[in-house]
Parts: C-alpha cells; structure tokens; sequence
C-alpha cells in the first residue's frame, strides 16, 4: 500500500514537473510577445528592455551616487501599482544611483535629477538634459536647488 | 561562464570550511549530512565575517573575504579534531533510480533558471538588488536602506543572500542575475541531500521513490512560482537540514547542528528569525543524554551562532531605524472569514499540483517521539504565518495569495520528508525510533 501511494504520488509529481517544465519553455520562447503587465514583468521582456533604454541617459549622464526621481505615469485604477512596480524596475536597472519614487516624502529636498517615462511633467525647477526626439516618450531633467 | 564558476567556487570553500567546525559532525553522520551542515556552517561563517568587515568599516573585498575564510580554515585545520578515516567517504554508495531523478530535477531547475524566465520578482525588487548595491558598495549599504523610500526594499531583512551574491558579483567584478541563479540551485542540492540522508535508512523503494518525489515537486513549483534567486530555499533548507539533530536524542554535535541551522534561518530572512527561535526551543525542551540540560557549554553550542547573527543584524536595524512597521490590528473573526479561504486557495495554487496539501497532515508527526520535536517547529512557524495574517491590516485576501504558496515551500518539504519518515517507520539513526 505504501508503495502504491509513494509510487502514485511520483508519477503525478513527474506529469507535473514535465507540465511546468514545458510551459516555462514555450513562454520562454515567446518571451519576445510577452505582454505581460507591470506587476509581472519578467527580466528579459521587451517592456523591461524599452524601459532599460530609456534609462540608459541617466547611466550615459548622471554620475553614480545621486538621487533620480522616476516619474511613470499613474495608476488608472487604485490598486493597480503599475507606477509602484516600474520605480522598483527602475531602480533595479540603475543600482548607481539612488531612484526615488515622484511622491516620496522628502523626493523634492532630495531630487537632483527626473526621469520621465510616458509622462510629461512641468516644473520650472526642471532643466532639460535630453531631447524630447531622443529617446521616445523618455526626458532627463535637471532639478535646480531651490523651493520645492 | 566565469561568474558560474566564481559562484561554484564560493560555494565549494564554504562547505570546505564548514565541514572542517569542530564539533559539528555526529558519529553516526552520514557524509550527506556532514555536506549539509558544513555548507549551512560555511555560509554562516562567511555571513559573521562580512558582518564584522561591516561593523569595523572595512569594506569588503575578493583580498579580505578570501584571506579571512582562509584563516579561518587554517584555524579549524590546525586546531580542529582530525577526521577519522571511516568518515572520509564523499557520496552514499547506494545512489539509485531516485537519486538519478532528483539530480535531473534539479539540472532542469537549473537550466530553466538560467533562462531568468523563472527568477522571482523579489530578485528584482529587493534580493538582487540589494546583493547589486552591497557589491557597488563593498558592504552592506545602509545609507541605501535607509532613505525614505527604503521601506519598499525590506531594509529590515537579514543579509546573506544579498551578501552570497554581491561575494559572487566581487570575485569576477561584474553583477551577473544568470549565474547567481545558481545559489538557488546550489541550496535545492543541498535540501535534497538532507533529505537523502533523512531517508538513507528507508527500503530501497521507499528511499528512490520518496527522494525523487520531493525533488520533481519543489522544481516544478519552483519553476512556475518563480522560485529562482529567491531566499525561501534558505529556511526550507534550514528547517530539513535539522531533522536530523531534532530526531535523535539531544546530544552536543546535535546541538551544534541546531544551532548551525538556526543561524543560517536567521542570517536568512525576518521568517527565519522567528524558526531560530522555534529550533532552538524544541531542541532546548529536550533534556540530553549526557551532560547538564542547560549547562553553559550546550547553551553556547546552541545559541552562540544565532546569537552572533542575531544581534549584529538587531543593532543595525535599530540604529539605522530600518523597522518597516507592520500596521496590525486585533484578531477579528470578520478578518479569519477572509483569512480562510486564502489560505486554502493559496495551498491550491496551481504550482503546487496539490502537495502542499501535505501540510494538513502535520499531527500525524506529533503521534510518534522522533517528530514530535519537528511536528512542533513546523506547527509554530506555520502559526506564525497564519497569526501575522490574522492581525495585519492590509488587504488580507491579496497578501496571503501574494506570500502563501511560498512561505509554504518553506515547510512543505519538511513535512513531506518527516511524513515519509513516519509512514514507513524509519529508524533514522541507530538510537532513534520514529516507530515508537
């Protein structure tokens, strides 16, 4: 009886390693398609790779070390933490420097450097430091010192 | 290819330099066992090391970390007990169609890791990251973890993961996700070797069948629950790597390797801290053979280690304010309503295919005296779990389905080994009887 039990209990474990194996490797191989929202991401996926482009003009411009704010746009829904999770994206793929979220509590004592991402955002403290045609929908600023 | 190596390499010195502990090794060890808990040492050496680096302000480097596990080595050489000649052999000599299974489990964990199709969100948001900026750093970095917006990285968390991977990311220069991986893979070897050994007394079927079983399902919902670079295997590890000491009556190399295991569980997460405690506890309830019950030598054997990991890791969190407050209320039953079903549409995640289920079966271990101490520490650590739901005041439905599936892989392939272990009635070692 045992035996039996142990014997089942493999034979369902392996139908589903074999299961999960495979269907990770088929998403692996689409990965390029994937669509997945913000809050499931994966390292690797087009959506992470659009997002690392644009943050590569704070790697190419920012010295390591400061503070860049991240601004994305906000969420549609409360709830949603679309916004919440592409800072933490972002700040996984800029471990130089310090990438704080738009609404921290002390953002504007600390800013010195903005990245937008599909969002505009105007603030006569913010100095240009890209093109708006440079990296699309994608802006480096500046945050001149001074009244927050 | 390098930076694999680099990690294989640490790996390898730590479990050198573990093995060689004095005291740690019980007579009756098997030389799986001794792997164990010599990696689980290993790690928790290296992890005071990096911590003293920190605490003295010396920031961390390949020349320093090498230089400090090495003199460490050379000490435990020089003045540790010499190994006896039976106790040399390096694998079981009875490796079967299960071991073979289990080692293809993992090669396909493996390889679906390195994929990073499978690497846990957490490696992104906190793990990785944290590991990335302590390599940046040489050290932990706490002015990182400190600012206002540190709350979204668990500041408070304990740090051997972050440190095993910014070692790795120090020894070939660069930060390298894919081949950091491979700690996970490393852990899940060393989880199926406690196993291994925890079954090493079974029937030939017993022993395959039960050793391959739990490896097929921590690697197929380690790879549909994005287990990859995640810490969990640490207190899963932790919890299997000291049923052992826990089976058998307490004894001093038992008790080392409770406190072994306890440390690392706390050098591991916030969770692990809370097992420590509940390790120590079940082997301190227990009154040795030899020696006084709670005789200074047993209680630095026991708790020196923890201690070490603990208070370091209890002063910088309070002196760098790193808390995060979890906002909790009283115990409500309009609360358990939801608490309730989560936690069983959590158990029947689809990446468990129906095993965690297991866990229902915990009291079947407290009916016989060999897992009656691991019936009590997966009992109070799953309370623990089921208790912070209970109280805490945040979306209860979304934060056990978040967090449940995989706070069980910290319990589930214990529970399935002692269950094993209690349905086939195994004498784990020569003086232990799970039957009666």
């Amino acid at each position: 009886m045992r035996k039996l039990i142990l014997g089942f209990a493999l034979a369902w474990g392996v139908f589903a390693l074999l299961r999960e194996t495979g269907e990770a490797l088929v998403e692996v191989d689409a990965r390029e398609q994937d669509q997945a929202a913000v809050p499931f991401w994966r390292l690797g996926t087009p959506q992470v790779r659009r997002l690392d482009r644009c943050l590569e003009l704070v790697r190419q411009r920012v010295p390591p070390g400061h503070v860049v704010v991240f601004a994305s746009p906000e969420d549609a829904r409360p709830g949603d933490q679309h916004e919440f999770f592409r800072w933490r994206w972002a700040a996984y793929l800029l471990p130089h420097h310090d990438v704080a979220p738009l609404k921290g509590p002390d953002t504007g004592r600390l800013a010195e450097y903005l990245i937008t991402y599909h969002r505009d955002i105007e603030n006569p403290r913010l100095e240009p430091m890209s093109e708006a045609t440079e990296v699309p929908d994608c802006r480096l600023y500046a945050v001149k010192r001074g009244p927050s | 290819m390098t930076a694999g190596l680099a990690v294989l390499a640490l790996a390898a010195l730590l479990t050198i330099l573990g093995t060689r502990l004095p005291g740690l090794a019980a007579p009756a060890d098997g030389a799986l066992q001794r792997l164990v808990t010599g990696s689980l040492a290993g790690m928790v050496l290296f992890h005071l090391l990096a911590t003293l680096l920190d605490l003295t302000g010396l920031g961390w480097s390949v020349l320093k970390l090498g230089a400090g596990l090495l003199i460490l080595l050379a000490v435990f050489v020089r003045f540790g007990p010499k190994t006896p000649e039976g106790e040399k052999r390096l694998l079981p000599s009875d490796l079967g169609w299960g071991d073979e299974m289990a080692l293809l489990a993992v090669v396909v964990f493996g390889l679906v890791a390195l994929t990073l199709w499978v690497t846990t969100p957490d490696f992104v948001f906190h793990w990785g990251l944290k590991g990335n900026r302590y390599f940046l750093a040489r050290g932990v970095d706490y002015t990182y973890l400190a600012r206002s917006w540190g709350w979204a990285i668990h500041p408070d968390y304990p740090h051997l993961l972050p440190e095993l991977y910014a070692a790795s990311a120090l020894a070939v220069g660069r930060f390298d996700p894919q081949a950091l991986m491979l700690w996970s893979a490393f852990f899940f070897v060393l989880l199926l070797a406690a196993a291994r050994e925890i079954l090493r007394t079974a029937e030939p079927f017993v022993r395959q069948a039960g050793i391959a079983l739990l490896a097929v399902v921590l690697a197929a919902f380690a790879i549909r629950h994005q287990m990859a670079g995640a810490a969990d295997w640490m207190p899963a590890l932790a919890l299997i790597a000291a049923i052992p000491a826990l089976s058998r009556p307490p004894d001093a190399e038992g008790d080392l390797q409770i406190g072994v295991a306890a440390a690392f569980a706390a050098a591991s997460k916030v969770e692990g801290v809370m097992l420590a405690g509940l390790l120590g506890l079940a082997q301190l309830a227990r009154r040795p053979a030899e020696g006084s019950w709670l005789g200074l030598k047993r209680l630095l054997r026991l708790g020196l280690l923890p201690a070490l990991v603990v208070l370091p890791w209890w002063l910088q969190v309070r002196r760098y304010h790193l808390f995060t407050v979890l906002s909790s209320g009283g115990l409500s039953w309009e609360r358990a309503k939801i608490v309730g079903p989560a936690v069983v549409k959590a158990i029947n995640v689809p990446g468990w295919h129906g095993f965690a289920w297991v866990i229902l079966l915990l009291p079947l271990l407290a009916l016989r005296r060999g897992t009656r101490p691991l019936a009590f520490v997966l009992a109070g650590q799953l309370s623990f779990y089921l208790w912070i739901y209970l109280v805490a005041t945040f979306d209860a439905e979304y934060y056990v389905a978040m967090s449940f599936p995989r706070l069980l892989f910290h319990l589930v392939p214990a529970m399935m080994v002692g269950l094993v272990g209690v349905l086939c009635q195994l004498r784990l070692r020569p003086h232990l009887e799970w039957a009666r």
